[in-house]
């Protein structure tokens, strides 16, 4: 506090006597309040110790004390190197509790999950497949069937129209009846064929199961490689795949044209037109 | 069904899909339209075999299938010097523009995507099959 007062005097460092005066008395006023703290804690303690650095750089700078400035600037670099390393050190030591917490209380469940769990799943998808194709069939079979005996009813409808003369008046209302029957029959065919275009559900269905089946395989996948980076013990939990081949998975498509909303025949009509088809 | 008339009856013709249901559709309405000498196979590479042993004068496809995808058996028939002449239909759930133009860069006849009518693939029979 015994700097000249009142001159505006430029020190080496360039600040002005003024301005010298003004950070001596504010460093003096910070060392007095550090003075006055009491340590209640480590964050406190250690928040003074910068200020103290801080103050001793001030001072140096306007005391031209190239040796305090140049101490004080080596502790601040150590210190937030510290403080950098502490902060480190503590989220380390908090991810490392949170993994074992996860891997204490989850674990058990995801082994559950990757073994018998998605296996489970994976069997009904099958069995889900296998029922619809079986029903599928079992309707193409029928509509076989009726294809049959349609076709023989026609015969009959048609010997009637071929037996009988037109021109016999008595005949007339038994020729209409054949006629009608003609028609129906017609008609019963085409809702025969319309059933049994109706079955072509099962394959698209089919398609969109073995998608599914394949992600589901992804998960188990996924899962599995988690449990083994966590270092859950695991009784081979890979036991027994899908019998679906990693092939035929991996080429099923996303969804059926319907579905998503895709290209329609008449969009492609238009599409394979305009190259010259 | 006269647009057909000049095509042989007894045309063997190959249905290649991995789903039994959509075999015995299309063999069904194959049948219907006249054709009842159809063999069937469950992958490309069962039918690629099935074309070089065989007599074959007209395929009909799915594109995502084992072993052999439908795109990958239309490459293999358009290089084998017997079979690049076959007559190639798709018939397949892939509906993207972009499926259609690989397959047409790749030789193929036409393409049906699924679902699909009966009226639709008779139509594309006469397409392909059309009196020169």
């Amino acid at each position: 506090m015994s700097e000249n007062s009142g001159s505006d005097v430029k020190g080496g460092n360039g600040l002005k006597q003024s301005d010298r005066m003004v950070t001596h008395s504010f460093v003096g006023a910070l060392r007095e309040m550090l003075a006055q703290e009491k340590d209640e804690s480590t964050a406190i303690s250690s928040s003074n110790e910068l200020l103290t650095v801080v103050a001793n750089l001030l001072e140096g700078l306007a005391l031209d004390d190239l040796g305090l400035v140049d101490s004080a600037l080596r502790e601040l670099g150590l210190k937030s190197k510290t403080n950098l390393f502490s902060e480190v050190g503590k989220l380390t030591r908090r991810l490392h509790t949170s993994l074992a917490d996860f891997k204490h209380q989850l674990g058990p469940r995801l082994e559950n999950l990757a073994g018998k769990g998605v296996q489970q799943a994976t069997d009904q998808l099958e069995s889900v497949m296998r029922m619809t194709d079986e029903a599928a069939h079992k309707v193409m079979e029928l509509t076989d069937r009726q294809q049959e005996e349609l076709l023989a009813q026609k015969a009959s409808a048609e010997l009637i129209l071929n037996s009988l003369d037109p021109d016999v008046p008595e005949n007339l209302p038994i020729l209409h009846a054949a006629q009608d029957i003609l028609r129906r029959n017609k008609a019963l065919q085409g809702y025969n064929n319309d059933i049994l275009m109706a079955q072509e559900y099962q394959d698209l269905s089919g398609q969109i199961l073995r998608k599914v089946i394949h992600l589901v395989t992804e998960v188990e996948e996924s899962l599995v490689t988690l449990i083994v980076m966590f270092g859950l013990p695991s009784e081979s939990l890979l036991g027994g795949k899908p019998n679906i081949s990693a092939a035929a998975v991996e080429t099923a498509p996303t969804e059926p044209a319907e579905l998503s909303g895709a290209c329609n025949q008449d969009d492609i009509d238009g599409l394979l037109d305009s190259l010259g088809f | 069904m006269s647009n057909l008339d000049h095509v042989p009856r007894d045309m063997k013709i190959l249905v290649v899909d991995d789903f039994s249901t959509m075999r015995r559709i299309v063999k069904n309405v194959l049948g219907q339209l006249g054709f009842s000498n159809i063999e069937e196979a469950e992958d490309g590479k069962v039918a690629f075999d099935k074309l070089k042993n065989g007599s074959f004068k007209f395929i009909v496809s799915d594109w995502n299938m084992p072993n052999m995808m439908g795109i990958d058996l239309l490459r293999a028939v358009r290089a084998d010097e017997n079979l690049k002449k076959l007559p190639f239909l798709m018939v397949t759930a892939e509906s993207q523009k972009e499926n259609v133009i690989e397959a047409v860069q790749a030789g193929v006849s036409n393409y049906i995507i699924k679902p699909f009518t009966a009226e639709t693939l008779e139509q594309k029979l006469v397409m392909i099959f059309k009196k020169t």
